[in-house]
């Protein structure tokens, strides 16, 4: 299990998250919706170790992350799938998927791919194309399957279905559940709320930094002040 | 289909391989040996800043300044202690390498303007060292009667067989980069190059491989100076003079930042225009500068086989209006 406690976070002066706490359930999904600027991102930031907190921790089981550096978050089976997918466009797909796997072994890497190919029957179809040759939704499910390749144990996905079609984002979803249904827990950070919530077994809701909310996707879901303020319910 | 283009890829070689193992037999004067020599000694030095600037996206504005400690670092093993020079040039090599990896260690926390400016700084501070330890480098005066290399019984003596020991020294350069570049290593640069915030997430290890890159870049460096201090059998502090490291950093961008071939490409034009345009006199520096916008305007991306390729297909296709 993933826990956060406490929570806090700043830019130079701006305090972005103010003492966050929650948790995520081995093989679930935890969606954190909310607005622009809520500070979504800079919670998977933080959590994948790129930026560390003024206080508070990030806990994997007795573990505590919030001192390691990202590559020894990684190792712990922690992948991050940046918001914008950042895939590397003059990198193959497969030099892209490589890129994934630096912290395990070359048979590791190989199955790794295989199981990518598997969930991705697209990627394998366009190995050799340059990652920026790909459509939007493409893009994504390199970007997911990269965070795949070191075989995680909690996947932390930024705004997976940003810029996307209702078809692809339909396809990303579909996708993120299947994922979870092979024993990954997921951290979801979307604006989408109401795809988000429909899939999570935990929900949360930020706003300016803070946990606002928290309850079962279905639960929030059906909250009135969820509805009217990220659902467009009237 | 594959193995037809291997093949073709392989014979191309062999046929450089041969032009280049039977060029100074071709009838050419000492010179013109010696410039190719030269030419040979830029694809070592633009080789290894592509691997930080070009391949890892780190502009460094200090390659002179390794260059300067290679071949200071080669003769003065060579002149004050009396080691055989293959010997002095390998250490020499190794010295730059180390160098440039502590240099590196303290200049790559920086990025983009800072690091290019630190990177200049630091050439520069070589450079002011070489004039000022002059009970070691003899200062402005520089070091004079460098002995060209042997090994056994080959003496390297004239030009046409310091040729051959540059031109093996060049294939070895050609080699390990390449081999670095296609590695994982080399697929971490291009990662770092790319988004430093992805590549922290995937476990790499940026400072460390930046690192690396840079005193691979040094060690390059450092191999260039050394040949070329054992060529000129002269050199001053100017060796390390700015305007070589802006050379240097002109053949790795009109290559294509990240382009080998490219590189090697831009290093033999670049080496070459200033030979062509002697017979300018006083102009010929006008013109060379010139002609390095005009061919930074125009350079698409970079100037790969390909492009060039694409280019010409392009053209013949089109259809007389």
């Amino acid at each position: 299990m993933l826990a956060i406690k406490d929570l806090n976070v700043a830019y130079g002066h701006v305090h972005v998250l103010w003492d966050v706490s929650m948790e995520i359930e081995q093989g679930t999904i935890a969606a954190l919706v909310g607005s622009n600027a809520a500070g979504k991102s800079t919670l998977l930031k933080t959590i994948a170790g790129v930026k560390k907190p003024l206080s508070g921790q990030i806990m994997l089981g007795d573990e505590e992350l919030t001192k390691l550096k990202p590559a020894q978050i990684v190792k712990k089976k922690i992948a991050l799938c940046p918001e914008g997918r950042l895939i590397f466009p003059k990198m193959s797909v497969y030099e892209n998927l490589k890129a994934g796997a630096f912290t395990v072994s070359k048979k590791e890497m190989e199955a790794g791919i295989e199981r990518a190919f598997e969930l991705f029957p697209r990627l394998k179809e366009r190995q050799k194309q340059m990652g920026g040759t790909l459509s939007g939704g493409e893009q994504q499910m390199l970007a997911i399957a990269r965070g795949m390749m070191c075989s995680p144990e909690i996947l932390l996905l930024d705004e997976p279905s940003l810029g996307l079609s209702p078809i692809f984002t339909d396809m990303i979803f579909d996708l993120i559940v299947r994922i979870k249904e092979q024993g990954v827990s997921i951290l979801l950070v979307e604006q989408n709320a109401s795809m988000a919530l429909s899939v999570a077994d935990k929900g949360y809701v930020i706003q300016m930094g803070r946990i606002k909310m928290e309850g079962t996707g279905r639960e929030l879901l059906e909250n009135e002040e969820v509805e009217r303020l990220y659902l467009g319910v009237n | 289909m594959k193995k037809w283009g291997k093949t073709k890829k392989s014979v191309f070689i062999v046929i450089l391989l041969l032009f280049f193992s039977l060029l100074p037999f071709a009838g050419l004067s000492d010179y013109l040996v010696r410039v190719v020599i030269m030419l040979m000694i830029y694809i070592i030095a633009a080789l290894g800043l592509n691997m930080i600037s070009g391949e890892a996206g780190q502009v460094s504005m200090g390659q002179a300044g390794f260059f300067a400690v290679g071949a200071y670092a080669s003769a003065l093993l060579s002149l004050k202690l009396g080691l055989p020079v293959i010997l002095s040039m390998l250490l020499a090599t190794v010295i730059t390498g180390i160098i440039s990896a502590a240099l590196g260690l303290l200049a790559l926390r920086l990025s983009g303007g800072y690091l290019a400016v630190i990177t200049l700084a630091l050439s520069e501070a070589i450079r002011l060292i070489i004039i000022n330890w002059s009970s070691l480098t003899n200062g402005n005066v520089g070091l004079v009667a460098i002995p060209r290399p042997s090994l056994g019984p080959i003496h390297f003596q004239g030009y046409t067989a310091y040729y051959f020991l540059t031109f093996l020294f060049t294939l070895v350069i050609i080699v390990v980069s390449k081999n670095m570049i296609n590695s994982n290593f080399g697929l971490r640069l291009k990662m770092i190059k790319n988004d430093e915030i992805v590549s922290l997430t995937s476990g790499v290890n940026i400072l460390r491989d930046k690192v690396i890159a840079f005193a691979v870049s040094g060690l390059f460096a450092g191999l260039a100076g050394a040949l070329y201090a054992h060529l000129m059998r002269f050199i001053e502090p100017s060796v390390g003079a700015n305007t070589r490291s802006n050379l240097f950093l002109c053949m790795v961008v009109l290559g294509g930042m990240g382009n080998m071939y490219g590189t090697i490409v831009a290093a033999v034009i670049l080496g070459l225009l200033p030979e062509v345009l002697r017979g300018f006199d006083a102009l010929n520096q006008l013109i060379y500068g010139m002609i390095l916008i005009l061919a930074m305007l125009f350079k698409a991306k970079n100037i790969s086989w390909e492009s060039v390729k694409g280019r010409i297909l392009t053209c013949k296709k089109k259809k007389p209006e």
